[in-house]
């Protein structure tokens, strides 16, 4: 996926960029409760 | 400058995580006391060093046992204050402060710098705090003062970025979905009515909740990752396909790899040291097997507070001492060529994938979910 995504151009990746932040805000904000896997450390 | 800035970072991080008076006091000297020890663990006085260094470390692994509140030590839970004292980040803590004390000597000859901010920035570093990846401290400060890093261009901040977002994404949608139905199975083995279907809803909510897993924690590793990049540090990576090992060895090295490491130098080598000149005398793969399993038990009752992580650690101990003998008996049956031949066939490659991935899922349907109690409840 990193590779992938070094590949595009910057416009291109500054686009994909913004979407994968309007899903986790969203993700964040609404859509999930869960958190970092935290067993008791 | 930049150290000072670290410093009051993780101080303000670090005084932040706890609601408790009694717990800052206790997780404060937790972190200073072994600074001051290190020095006197390394005295010139080989007697009087042996017996110190000893009682230090019984002293702090006590401490380490008392403050994880694992809830099968009873004894603990009657001293005072019991319930105040648990802070973020404690094994953590505990693995670097390890190192620390176990390599003075070795810092202090090669000149590695050993300041108390260098040190209190190493411990209580925040991106890492509460799961890894753990660094060494040379590594540490190596990392931290090496001025020849090349700057970051315009497309390294974009990538790192990406890695950052991308961790949130793996973190909160596609773990949160794997959570979720890894939950929704759990709660339908009881409803299964016959063995044959119970076992078939185990294994789908164990392959959820090995994905929960795995894509929990390499989310928060690219995460802290990403934002240690963007911020001038490197860590080192944590993860390498873990999923596509072909034996449960493989996959403790591919697998959170600084843990493993760390497991390595400072629970696997004293043991089998232990055993080589002691029970196991001259029988070096029977002592490799037995080291390996107690590693792994050891490890696996670190990772949580119940019973159920007796079991996940007896699994993996199991696991691995299985894989040992396997690769010694087929390298005993095909010699060394011939195994590398052996293990080109498609066959095999599918058996050792599958049979990996089926057996790291279920070990870890023990993190997290009661499955004693289940197991227990329909025995009953």
């Amino acid at each position: 996926m990193e590779k992938l995504f070094d590949k595009l151009p910057r416009w291109a990746k500054l686009v994909l960029l913004s979407l994968e932040l309007a899903i986790v805000i969203y993700a964040i904000f609404i859509g999930t409760t869960t958190t970092v896997l935290y067993q008791g450390f | 400058m930049r150290p000072y800035i670290f410093l009051a970072v993780n101080t303000a991080i670090f005084v932040c995580t706890f609601n408790k008076i009694y717990a800052f006091v206790v997780a404060a000297a937790w972190i200073l006391i072994p600074y001051f020890a290190a020095p006197l663990l390394v005295s010139t006085d080989e007697k009087g060093n042996k017996y110190f260094r000893t009682i230090f470390y019984v002293a702090m692994l006590t401490a380490f046992l008392y403050l994880m509140h694992y809830d099968w030590i009873v004894i603990f839970q009657k001293i005072p204050y019991y319930k105040a004292l648990k802070f973020l980040g404690l094994s953590y803590f505990l693995f670097r402060e390890i190192d620390y004390t176990m390599q003075y000597g070795y810092l202090k000859e090669t000149r590695v710098k050993l300041s108390f901010v260098d040190y209190f920035n190493y411990v209580t570093s925040f991106y890492t705090i509460m799961a890894g990846p753990i660094l060494r401290y040379e590594e540490f400060v190596t990392d931290f003062y090496d001025e020849t890093k090349a700057e970051l261009s315009a497309d390294d901040i974009i990538s790192q970025m990406h890695r950052v977002v991308f961790g949130y994404i793996k973190l909160y949608v596609i773990s949160s979905f794997m959570s979720f139905m890894s939950g929704y199975w759990f709660g339908r083995i009881t409803e299964a009515g016959n063995i044959f279907k119970a076992v078939i809803i185990y294994l789908i909510f164990a392959a959820f909740n090995a994905g929960f897993i795995y894509f929990n924690f390499v989310g928060y590793c690219d995460v802290v990752t990403g934002a240690a990049r963007l911020a001038g540090l490197t860590l080192r990576e944590n993860f390498n396909k873990p999923y596509m090992a072909r034996s449960m060895v493989e996959f403790w090295n591919r697998h959170h790899i600084t843990l493993s490491e760390w497991i390595r130098d400072y629970i696997y080598s004293p043991i089998i040291k232990a055993l080589l000149s002691g029970a196991f005398k001259k029988k070096l793969f029977q002592a490799q097997c037995c080291a390996l399993f107690m590693t792994f038990l050891i490890a696996g009752i670190w990772h949580g507070t119940n019973f159920n992580y007796v079991v996940y650690g007896l699994l993996e101990g199991l696991g691995v001492v299985l894989s040992s003998v396997r690769t010694q008996k087929l390298k005993k049956k095909y010699g060394k060529k011939g195994l590398k031949e052996y293990e080109k066939r498609k066959g095999v490659i599918i058996f050792e994938h599958c049979w990996t991935l089926m057996y790291v899922a279920v070990s870890f349907s023990f993190v997290g979910y009661d499955v004693v109690g289940l197991l227990t409840g329909v025995v009953k």
